[in-house]
């Protein structure tokens, strides 16, 4: 805690401010834009912080990251889209509010509850992730190992809806990574074109499966009505709903512990946070049935869980290099391409950039509030972007973000030939977030492995080493259990399908 | 046969495609984390096959896919990285732009339309001529103009 009031300061320079406000505008625009997700805004920024100071940088991701997830709210209320994933819950009373005749509002609601929820979530980051960070001391070259297998576990149970193919995206992530010479042996791997010889670096990764496949996206929608209120802005009803806001003590309370409890496991992610949190709402409400409707206690829950899930999710991230939510796996990109390795290190031996970036997050709660209640009166001209603008747009900035890392249009190549292939992967079922995290962890598991195969063999032996331990077998059950619980949730999907056209079928 | 079980199965041949690809290797432990990988995958992408030739999902109805606009899209995308080399970035960009708003938006010509369409697309490229040559003095990739 001394040290996040010592560095403080740091996140106040002009510049870091700058870019801390810029981020923050630019963040709640592209969280606007239906078909824009907050992961694939953080992949296109990336390359954009090669040019500055590590901690600036990572200020932008950060206000970018922060301001995406309450900017999404914008288009499910106006236009029952949510903008991220993270904003399902918001549409559900958000919409019919808004078609009441009262957007404005809701879009108060939803800002002021998530500084409330962002804040929360904040101090539960600032004062626990220093300790857990020490914990990671403990591990060896073993532990390391199943640290990234479990990470890429808990992404593939919770962002796809099969569990298997789920996996399956994250074992081809971690193949992605070997691709080039292997860095220990000097061996060359899987170089079945030129292109691959340097192997796929992670920001041409991370654009081309995030952006490519959104681009495509784009244009299959762009033709599409959309479902859009009529936008009349009042006056004076800003200071009347923050008061009316910050009375409904139980839904704020119960959105920011669910969404700092979603948050600080990995993978759950914003949605679930959200869907949580209003679900849980709804239960304690003395009237369940006004829940969406257009009850605001719906947006409050849902926006304060989401934006709380922020700080957390950056928990396990900054001490295990396993991220919260898939836009935490692009900041970890982030971090690496900075020279930032996750654990007590960052703490020690890069305690000012860190502190200056954890500090910058709660600068950015704020800023997010403050830029979002400005922009409520205007946010309805947002909703007007084409998508095929849009889609020209984003490719021209992934063409220079990916080139722009070696000055390689190789790079480029790659990049846009695996957005093309996660395109027909996600048509059929397959998530980016796992096979990102496959290829940001593939160094960190290869060389764990190879360091502990060589360990075992002239120790314990090769099982000894990696199933025992109590350590190790913590984490294989934390694997195991992620792995269990979405087989579980998957099994019970699909009982509840099949109960369903069975009653649909005996019906007709 | 069901899509699932379909893509279990391609997923699978890849699975074999890939281990067969690391037998030239000499180091063995080169090999040894692909290896495992690649095992790890035939045993999910078998179960995957298994699952849904067992238990196949109802699938809801889907519209009619867009092939056109989506193949369209991903023709404008390879010429214009095609370009991007000969012609440099700034130029190319324009284009592209020009191509995907218009092309793409099934957009009839008039004279105001085009002048609007050309408009558009000036601004685009200017913003980011101004942002990444003037202000973040950045390389792009440099071709016949810039």
């Amino acid at each position: 805690m001394l040290e996040f009031l010592q560095y403080f300061p740091n996140a106040l320079t002009p510049i870091n401010l700058l870019v801390l406000v810029l981020g923050t505008i630019g963040g709640l625009f592209l969280g606007a834009t239906p078909g824009l997700s907050p992961t694939m805004a953080v992949a296109l920024l990336v390359p954009f912080t090669f040019h500055m100071e590590p901690a600036t940088g990572l200020v932008l991701l950060g206000a970018v990251y922060t301001s995406t997830v309450a900017g999404g709210a914008i288009s499910a209320i106006l236009i029952n889209i949510p903008g991220a994933p993270a904003n399902i819950a918001t549409l559900l009373d958000g919409h019919p509010m808004a078609k009441q005749g009262q957007a404005q509002k809701a879009l108060y609601f939803c800002f002021i509850s998530s500084l409330v929820g962002g804040l929360f979530g904040m101090v539960i980051m600032v004062f626990f992730t220093p300790p857990l960070a020490e914990i990671a001391l403990e591990f060896g070259p073993s532990e390391m190992f199943w640290v990234a297998l479990f990470g890429i576990t808990v992404m593939a149970g919770l962002t796809s809806g099969s569990v298997l193919k789920g996996l399956l995206g994250g074992m081809f992530g971690l193949l992605i990574s070997v691709i080039g010479y292997s860095p220990m042996l000097g061996v060359p791997r899987f170089v079945f074109l030129d292109v691959l010889t340097g192997g796929v670096a992670i920001v041409p990764a991370l654009i081309g499966l995030f952006a490519v496949p959104q681009v495509f996206s784009l244009m299959e929608t762009a033709f599409q009505q959309r479902d859009e209120v009529s936008f009349k802005p009042q006056k004076g009803i800003l200071w009347r709903t923050f008061a009316e806001n910050l009375k409904k003590v139980k839904a704020l309370s119960i959105g920011s512990v669910v969404g700092t409890i979603i948050g600080v496991i990995p993978g759950a992610g914003g949605q679930v946070a959200g869907l949580i949190a209003y679900d849980q709402v709804r239960k304690f409400s003395r009237d369940p049935h006004s829940f969406g409707t257009g009850n605001p206690e719906g947006v409050v829950a849902a926006e304060s869980a989401n934006n709380a899930m922020v700080g957390p999710s950056l928990i396990p991230l900054l001490t295990l290099s396993v991220p919260g939510s898939p836009t935490a796996a692009v900041l970890l990109g982030g971090l690496l391409i900075h020279g930032l390795f996750p654990g007590p290190d960052l703490f020690r031996s890069h305690a000012e950039v860190t502190y200056t970036f954890i500090a910058s997050l709660v600068l950015a709660q704020v800023a997010m509030c403050g830029f979002g209640l400005l922009m409520s009166r205007y946010s309805h001209t947002v909703m007007k972007v084409p998508d095929l603008e849009m889609a020209a747009a984003v490719t021209v900035l992934a063409v220079y973000g990916t080139f722009s890392v070696q000055n390689s249009l190789d790079d480029v190549v790659v990049m846009f030939g695996l957005g093309t292939l996660m395109y027909l992967g996600r048509k059929v079922g397959f998530s980016a977030a796992p096979v990102v995290l496959g290829i940001i962890l593939g160094t960190i598991a290869e060389d764990n492995f190879l360091k502990g195969k060589l360990i075992a063999e002239t120790d314990v032996g090769l099982f000894k080493y990696f199933f025992t331990g109590h350590l190790n077998l913590i984490i294989i059950a934390l694997c195991a259990a992620s792995v269990g619980y979405s087989t579980y949730s998957e099994v019970r999907q699909y009982q509840k399908a099949k109960a369903q056209t069975r009653a649909k079928e005996a019906g007709s | 046969m069901n899509r699932d079980a379909l893509v279990g199965l391609v997923c699978l041949a890849a699975s074999v495609v890939l281990y067969a690809t690391l037998g030239h290797i000499e180091e063995p432990r080169a090999a040894a984390f692909p290896r495992t990988i690649i095992v790890i995958m035939g045993a999910l992408s078998a179960l995957l096959f298994l699952q849904h030739l067992i238990f196949p999902k109802p699938r809801p109805q889907q519209p009619p896919f867009p092939w056109l606009r989506v193949g369209g899209l991903f023709a404008i995308i390879v010429i214009y990285l095609v370009v991007c080399e000969e012609l440099g970035f700034y130029l190319s960009a324009f284009l592209f732009f020009l191509a995907v708003t218009y092309i793409m938006g099934w957009r009839r010509l008039n004279p105001k339309q085009a002048a609007k369409w050309l408009m558009g697309s000036a601004i685009f490229t200017g913003i980011l001529y101004v942002l990444f040559k003037v202000i973040l003095e950045v390389q792009t990739p440099r071709g016949l103009l810039l």
